[in-house]
């Protein structure tokens, strides 16, 4: 059965997460920082009385930082019980998406971790990396992560 | 049925039927012959019996159907109650609640523990009762007395009539059915009917709702029903049968009589506590509900203020303002559960403790219908059963100690709880041997955790609270009552508690345990600290207080204060939370929090107010807010962290200050 997937702009590469993972996507909702939490904490928002974490994508892909830059959009991604903000540059489309054209990733794009990756499937002439949401918001990889730097 | 949405009521009634029967058996064993007691007990095993049977429990209405028999035979005088009577029903008890926890856990109830089943068989074959004489068929007058405030009495009257007519062959009934139609009003019926199930219409008596009384009198043995029999044998057999009926009746009468009394007294008493109209909520919904007033309480706020420069909308306002307050409160009241529902198994605990030990102790409760949020009433209990053991363990004193010092020889231990203010007080009260002050100082001294020269007698007692305290083998009278006061001390902490404890030597100890109505909604202190704010929850500040930079000391490494002649080890919120080259204000407020056993002065910019905090938890990665409480929305719509002090502090080492204490006065300020 096709999936439909949302598509979002990471620097100039695009991602893409099913499309019932995502609850809303919000123009920049004002965080407060939460001390000693990883790097990739954004800190906290209110979204319509829930306090929701919001997670820098970016930093959590171990993606290059791209300097002073502001917040374009938060996504917010239900999983299981909770949901959790992502920081993304632009959310740009839905797309449909059959099973058999994922194909398995190769270990590593831009410098992401594989773990993180899904699958790519081609888009038009572009590719689009899908994204394990289930593995990017399990934290017991964070202990591994920090081991390895 | 589906017995699975069924499950989670019949296992939750089912112990709240285990907790009735506890309750009414410990009442017996003070007083065997009250038949209150008898018949509250009954009623619990029966509903028990039904209800499993109904879910197609079969082991545990076996169980329930043991027990039943035998009180029933109780309730005819054809069998007594004794100690050994009730440790067997208690047995009983305890294998159907382990049966519940199985079912519970797996969905399937465990094999039955024979030897307790066992048990009360013997004594009905010790008690000599032939099961037979029950069940032959004899006449019987059966009358019943309707709830004077039940509606459709007839309609009523008429389905226990056909139900009742189900048991046996009806010979009359007064009023006829006509009659009570007729009439349109029905109080009483009485039912002459042969048959051999009275305990079956007893029990359906007893369990149903409208029936303010009844009585089951046996008239005589079964008439004949063969026609063909000649007038003169009718009439020797009448003669046979008359004597019994005489001998019979006086005693049936007497024993009748004492129930139906019972019955009217729990009529008048049972239908507020069984019958009050309330019905169960899954508790995610209250959560829910309790979440979605809070949302209400912030938006409001901001409306107040966005509305404060237009007059024309402020009555309205204020109309908004009343009713969310009243809405906060009465779902706030909603979540407050008795402290019966924890202090329920304490007897039978107490009881069992007591006699493990072979001591003689009692019980006595009040004020058990104080009510708290749940929140806190689910993690209470452990504590409380701690300081019970203790009690019992080594409060109260063998009996033979207790002659020695001319108190009574059984221990009496209290267990109160009141409200006052927005706080609810529990003490456990025991009149034992008490704590020796003199040797838990010179403990406390050999550890370090109070100076040679303590005085006072509060700072030293509450000496045993510490970590291990009791653990080292040189005190042995003491041994043991330390054991495990620290973790009482820190889940009590945990709810934002607190307790003490107050000794006499010889005359008792007294634990008393202060906790917050309700964890939701706490007081909070809005701090500003460099760019952020943070609430420390008020339950954690001891004073605050204005202090200025050049009053600040070092130690080591250790920044300190003297507040009051005493050393205060300070550090600075912001550098905890992170602030990268912070610099103080000229100007700092200091909030003097508790962390453990010690005070630590936390230094921030500025106090900016105490309010009724709404904590709000976050779902996700809770491991990355170790040190917070959980979070809060301001009026304006800003999510602000709530500290969790001890988690905070805990990495510090601040502990080293304290030993330099002595030496500290005689070193020049910093700067």
């Amino acid at each position: 059965m096709a999936n439909q997937y949302v598509v979002f702009q990471l620097d100039n590469e695009l991602y893409g997460v099913e499309i019932t993972q995502v609850r809303t996507i919000e123009k920049s909702l004002p965080l407060t920082r939460v001390p000693h939490a990883p790097n990739f904490v954004k800190g906290v928002c209110n979204l319509r009385g829930s306090v929701i974490p919001v997670m820098d994508l970016k930093k959590r892909l171990s993606l290059p930082e791209t300097p002073d830059e502001e917040i374009d959009r938060i996504m917010i991604v239900n999983l299981g019980r909770f949901s959790v903000g992502m920081t993304i540059d632009a959310a740009n489309d839905v797309v449909t998406i059959e099973p058999e054209d994922i194909e398995p990733s190769p270990s590593i794009i831009s410098g992401i971790n594989a773990e993180f990756i899904q699958g790519v499937a081609k888009v038009g002439n572009r590719l689009l990396i899908i994204l394990d949401l289930q593995k990017i918001l399990t934290l017991d990889q964070i202990d591994q992560l920090e081991k390895l730097n | 049925m589906d017995q699975k949405t069924y499950l989670p009521v019949f296992i939750e009634e089912t112990k709240e039927n285990i907790q009735l029967m506890s309750e009414n058996l410990l009442l017996l064993e003070q007083h065997p012959d009250n038949l209150d007691a008898i018949n509250t007990v009954f009623r619990a095993i029966h509903t028990i019996k039904g209800m499993s049977a109904t879910m197609g429990y079969e082991k545990i209405s076996q169980i329930a159907h043991e027990a039943e028999n035998y009180l029933d035979w109780v309730r005819d005088g054809k069998a007594i109650v004794d100690e050994q009577v009730i440790n067997a029903l208690f047995e009983l008890a305890d294998e159907i609640e382990e049966q519940l926890n199985s079912l519970s856990a797996t969905g399937e109830t465990k094999e039955t523990d024979s030897r307790r089943l066992a048990v009360l068989s013997r004594f009905r074959q010790d008690n000599g009762f032939d099961e037979e004489e029950e069940l032959k068929p004899a006449l019987y007058s059966i009358r019943v007395t309707l709830d004077p405030d039940c509606m459709l009495k007839v309609a009523r009257m008429l389905t226990i009539y056909k139900q009742v007519g189900t048991y046996g062959e009806v010979q009359q009934v007064v009023p006829t059915v006509a009659e009570m139609v007729d009439a349109q009003t029905a109080d009483n019926m009485e039912c002459t009917m042969v048959t051999d199930k009275t305990n079956a219409i007893r029990h359906f008596l007893a369990t149903h709702g409208d029936v303010a009384e009844f009585s089951i009198d046996r008239k005589g043995p079964a008439p004949s029903v063969s026609h063909e029999v000649d007038a003169g044998q009718q009439v020797a057999e009448a003669a046979d049968s008359a004597e019994p009926v005489e001998q019979v009746e006086p005693v049936q009468q007497v024993q009748q009589a004492e129930p139906q009394h019972n019955a009217q007294a729990n009529a008048a008493e049972s239908p507020t506590a069984r019958h009050s109209p309330s019905i169960r909520i899954d508790t995610e919904k209250l959560d829910r509900l309790l979440n979605l007033v809070s949302e209400l309480v912030i938006n409001k706020t901001s409306i107040q203020q966005q509305a404060s420069d237009v007059p024309e909308m402020s009555e309205g306002v204020e109309h908004l303002n009343r009713l969310t307050a009243d809405l906060q409160e009465t779902v706030m009241q909603m979540r407050m559960i008795p402290l019966e529902t924890v202090f329920n198994r304490f007897p039978r605990m107490v009881r069992d403790t007591a006699r493990s030990l072979s001591k003689s102790v009692a019980l006595e409760v009040s004020g058990a219908a104080t009510e708290l949020d749940r929140t806190i009433i689910d993690d209470i209990a452990d504590p409380l059963v701690h300081l019970l053991r203790n009690a019992i363990d080594h409060g109260i004193e063998p009996a033979d100690r207790r002659e020695q010092a001319g108190k009574p020889e059984t221990g009496v231990i209290k267990l109160q709880a009141y409200q006052t203010g927005n706080r609810v007080i529990i003490e456990v009260a025991d009149d034992g041997a008490g704590i020796d002050a003199e040797l838990v100082k010179r403990h406390a001294v050999a550890r370090g955790l109070i100076a040679a020269d303590e005085q006072d007698r509060r700072t030293i007692l509450n000496c045993i609270f510490s970590t291990g305290f009791s653990t080292t083998g040189q005190v042995t009278d003491l041994s043991g009552r330390g054991v495990g006061l620290d973790v009482v001390k820190s889940s009590i902490e945990n709810l934002g508690g607190e307790v003490e404890v107050n000794s006499t030597l010889g005359k008792g100890t007294l634990f008393r345990i202060s906790l917050p109505l309700t964890l939701a909604i706490i007081q909070g202190m809005l701090v500003q600290c460099s760019e952020d704010l943070f609430v420390i929850p008020v339950s954690y500040i001891l004073e605050t207080e204005i202090i200025y930079p050049e009053e600040i000391k070092m130690v080591g490494q250790q920044r300190i204060y003297m507040l009051r002649g005493k050393v205060l080890p300070i550090v600075y919120l912001a550098e905890l939370m992170g602030v990268e080259d912070y610099t103080p204000p000229e100007e700092l407020s200091m909030v003097v929090a508790r962390h453990g056993e010690r005070q630590v002065g936390l230094l921030v910019d500025d106090l900016i107010s105490q309010q009724e905090i709404v904590i709000k938890n976050v779902a996700w990665g809770q491991e990355l807010f170790r040190d917070f409480l959980g979070t809060t929305i301001l009026g304006d719509g800003s999510v602000v962290l709530i500290i969790d002090v001890n988690n905070l502090l805990a990495p510090l080492k601040i502990k080293e200050v304290d030993k330099l204490g002595q030496s500290v006065r005689s070193l020049p300020a910093r700067q």
